[in-house]
């Protein structure tokens, strides 16, 4: 009796142990390996109701996920069904959480075929291993995709020499503008066309403030962008992180520190007495998302951008002037780029879907616009197309290129050869081409990130005394290691163009 | 001498007997023994990730498994940083706090309401004071920007009425502790009183009676009754609190501060850290941090046990 029951609880344990581990690596093995002997049960499951067509997972950047979304990818998926045997099942990470899950999903091997990603991160999770070499696929099994993109943008992709990622060859020189509300143009005689500095933009915004108002902000700002494009004269080495950069136009390629540098601080100065004159909106550092139809800000963006704002936006009209650029910069061209995860089981499949979204003018509207007839129509075949709501939430920036997309009526019928002659007319940054490894600098990067981190908010938007707060930071950033990764930089750079 | 040594071995012997009782025990242990190997012991291993550079070949155990080792190298960045000891001084001053009013209110509350006479009454009491707890910190989020947002905030509304000048709370240090400690003080106190009510109800009336009998007033009923019956429960959930003296709220201390950074020296705590570092860094670095947290939590329990066996070996855990 009492042998048995011993013998009884152990075999419970035992078999409680097993199931554990069991229902452990259980669900594990469908991401955990590719080889197709040990995948063999999992996409049975998955695949039995649509018949042996693989569904996708990709993963991208976008707003609030509209009621008519999944019908919407349901027409995308009959249609991609039928022309590539491919389906896609499309994830929305929102603007304010993309960076925490898209790096959450990476290291935790929460598995996923097309990833958007962009510089900054881009080169982190290639050195992670995250996504898949692509080099020689991209070549044999979508030779369109490969010629359609050009090899000056292919180039900046690489790392190590190898291509981990499709670019989305759209402006992919930075070209920078400053978008105003008309209306307060119209109200305030504002002259745009002569405002090229941001001292230019001094008067005109204080003559917005003191007609509108003590509660009208004519310069709203969130804290994660603060002024778009703030930075754009130092190429950042693809490090996404703003205080070590090399002035785009420096010959001597040089590595800074960039918050001392006297343009910047004379300009975040400026920023800090507009913060105070109440031009700036005083919760900017903490403001996560942007209200619709601001009176004034800055944008990347190319001829013909402004119609999807003002629809985006319900704003009349926005009179947008080119201030900066165009420019080729690493960064730039990684901009937008959709990698393939290294554990997908469909490599193949998720660069033909690439390939068909870069080359098929009607998937490619579908991507970008939603549902036809609901969210958008057709005006001139898949040429051109008339935006009837504003609740489609993906970007269509990070998709692929923009030149097979429709131009939205209202927008010049020309606008992607403006953007096609704006890339062709673009200046290159000194260092174009030169992403920085940092595998060796992970301590001191993540030091430097996380100080740069705790004040960037309140300094991006004028909140903080640049002359009190710029030494503050750079000591902390020194102490954290910067000078290390400076150094680094400054070497690589040197051995890369040498 | 023989019988006890006799008495002794039949003691052992049925020390190793398995009765019919224990088999009715162990399968009600059953389910929490799962949850605690499936769910506390299992993820034990992931530890490794913190001594490994992490890269991704496969699935995420093959992760683990192919991942470099590196020794100590992801711990630098913890103690390079020039915030380690805000972040820690955060983390431990924010518990003390915690831990003192943790006990004191609502040992108070319970006894205040198990002094009520209208049952109705406390039981309408006990559960208002209950209802935070099930908010998550993400709606308490929600409402304390209600109260505390710069443009529309009631709080900076009433104000402006009176003729003051609006603040921006999300940028102005001084008063997080206060929030924060205000905010969890309201979300926890319901739930702790529950188990000191449920002592308090459970004592013997009889002794209250003897001593109303020899004329105690209520604060000598409580001083002489009450609390002393409450000690053991007391110590408890005092020792249970300082093993958890490295962990904070998250929800708290990452949501409500809507991850202000100029909260940063008031608001940041080791596992806002870690979740700041799975963000912007590497996964090691993540696991490093709350594997020193783990370590330093497992010394602190075992410290506080010592001292309270010290003190009252009958109150001690372990």
């Amino acid at each position: 009796m009492k042998k048995s029951w011993k013998l009884i609880s152990m075999l419970c344990t035992l078999t409680l142990l097993v199931a554990a581990l069991a229902a452990c690596s259980g669900s594990n093995s469908p991401s955990a390996t590719n080889a197709p002997n040990a995948s063999t049960d999992t996409p049975k499951d998955t695949a039995e109701p649509s018949k042996d067509i693989p569904t996708l997972i990709w993963w991208t950047i976008g707003g609030q996920v509209p009621n008519n979304f999944s019908k919407a990818i349901d027409a995308m998926n009959a249609y991609t069904a039928e022309k590539i045997g491919v389906k896609i099942d499309i994830k929305v990470a929102s603007w304010g959480e993309w960076d925490t899950k898209i790096n959450t999903i990476v290291n935790t091997g929460e598995p996923f075929d097309i990833m958007f990603t962009n510089s900054g991160k881009y080169s982190k999770q290639v050195a992670m291993g995250a996504f898949a070499d692509i080099t020689d696929l991209v070549q044999s099994e979508a030779a369109d995709l490969y010629k359609a993109i050009p090899e000056k943008v292919w180039d900046g992709t690489k790392i190590g020499g190898k291509y981990y990622s499709v670019p989305t060859y759209k402006d992919s020189a930075l070209t920078q503008y400053w978008v105003y509300d008309d209306k307060y143009v119209q109200k305030y005689n504002i002259d745009i066309n002569n405002i090229k500095t941001l001292q230019d933009l001094d008067q005109p915004l204080r003559s917005i403030k003191s007609g509108e108002g003590k509660s009208f902000y004519p310069l709203p700002m969130t804290q994660g962008e603060g002024l778009n494009g703030f930075f754009n004269h130092y190429d950042d080495l693809t490090l996404g992180f703003a205080p070590i950069g090399v002035k785009a136009d420096d010959g001597s390629r040089t590595v800074v520190s960039v918050l001392e540098q006297p343009d910047i601080m004379a300009d975040l100065k400026l920023l800090h007495q507009w913060y105070q004159a109440g031009i700036i909106n005083p919760d900017a550092p903490t403001k996560t998302e942007n209200d619709k139809g601001r009176p004034f800000f800055a944008a990347q963006a190319f001829p013909g951008a402004e119609v999807g704002w003002q629809i985006n936006d319900a704003v009349q009209k926005y009179d947008m002037v080119q201030h900066f650029g165009p420019i080729y910069t690493t960064s730039t061209i990684q901009g937008s780029l959709n990698a393939i995860s290294a554990n997908s089981k469909y490599k193949k499949e998720a660069l033909k879907y690439l390939e068909l979204v870069n080359t098929d003018p009607k998937l490619r509207n579908m991507l970008a616009f939603g549902e036809l007839d609901v969210d958008y129509k057709n005006v001139d075949g898949e040429k051109v197309i008339e935006r009837t709501s504003d609740t489609w939430p993906l970007a269509a920036y990070s998709q692929a290129t923009f030149f097979n997309l429709a131009v939205t009526k209202g927008a010049p019928e020309d606008q992607w050869e403006q953007v096609k002659m704006l890339n062709d007319a673009a200046t290159s940054s000194t260092v174009l081409g030169f992403a920085l490894d940092i595998s060796d600098l992970q301590t001191e990067v993540a030091n430097s990130q996380s100080v740069w981190d705790k004040y960037k908010y309140e300094l991006i938007t004028g909140a903080s005394d640049p002359e009190k707060m710029i030494p503050k930071i750079t000591a902390e950033l020194k102490s954290a290691g910067m000078d290390t990764i400076m150094k680094a930089a400054q070497e690589q750079i040197n051995n890369y163009f040498k | 001498m023989r019988s006890t040594a006799e008495q002794k071995n039949k003691r052992k012997r049925l020390r190793f007997q398995w009765h019919k009782q224990d088999t009715e025990l162990t399968l009600l242990a059953l389910p929490t023994t799962i949850w605690y190997i499936l769910f506390c012991f299992l993820p034990m291993f992931g530890i490794i990730i913190a001594f490994k550079n992490f890269r991704i070949s496969g699935g995420f155990l093959s992760n683990v498994f192919n991942s470099p080792w590196v020794g100590f190298k992801n711990f630098e960045f913890l103690f390079k940083s020039n915030d380690a000891w805000i972040i820690i001084r955060n983390t431990i001053g924010y518990n003390i706090i915690f831990i003192i009013l943790g006990i004191v209110l609502p040992v108070l509350f319970a006894i205040m309401i198990g002094l009520l006479h209208n049952r109705k009454a406390s039981k309408v009491y006990q559960t208002m004071m209950f209802l935070p707890y099930f908010l998550s910190w993400v709606v308490v989020s929600a409402v304390g920007w209600a109260f505390l947002s710069f443009d529309k905030g009631i709080l900076n509304q009433m104000l402006v009425n009176m003729g003051g000048d609006p603040v921006n709370w999300y940028m102005e240090p001084s008063y997080w502790p206060y929030f924060l400690i205000l905010l969890n003080v309201w979300k926890g106190l319901g739930y702790g009183m529950v188990i000191y009510l449920a002592t308090i109800t459970s004592l013997d009336s009889t002794y209250y009676e003897a001593a109303v009998i020899d004329g105690a007033s209520i604060w000598q009923q409580t001083r002489y009754i009450t609390l002393p019956m409450l000690k053991l429960v007391i110590v408890m959930l005092f020792i249970l609190a300082v093993g958890r003296i490295f962990y904070t709220d998250f929800g708290l201390f990452y949501q409500v501060t809507r991850d202000s950074n100029s909260l940063f020296n008031v608001a940041t705590t080791i596992d806002v850290l870690v979740y700041k570092q799975l963000k912007s860094a590497t996964l090691g670095m993540a696991a490093s941090a709350a594997f020193v947290q783990s370590v330093l939590g497992c010394a602190t329990i075992l410290i506080a046990n010592w001292i309270v066996r010290k003190v009252d070996p009958d109150s001690a855990m372990m």
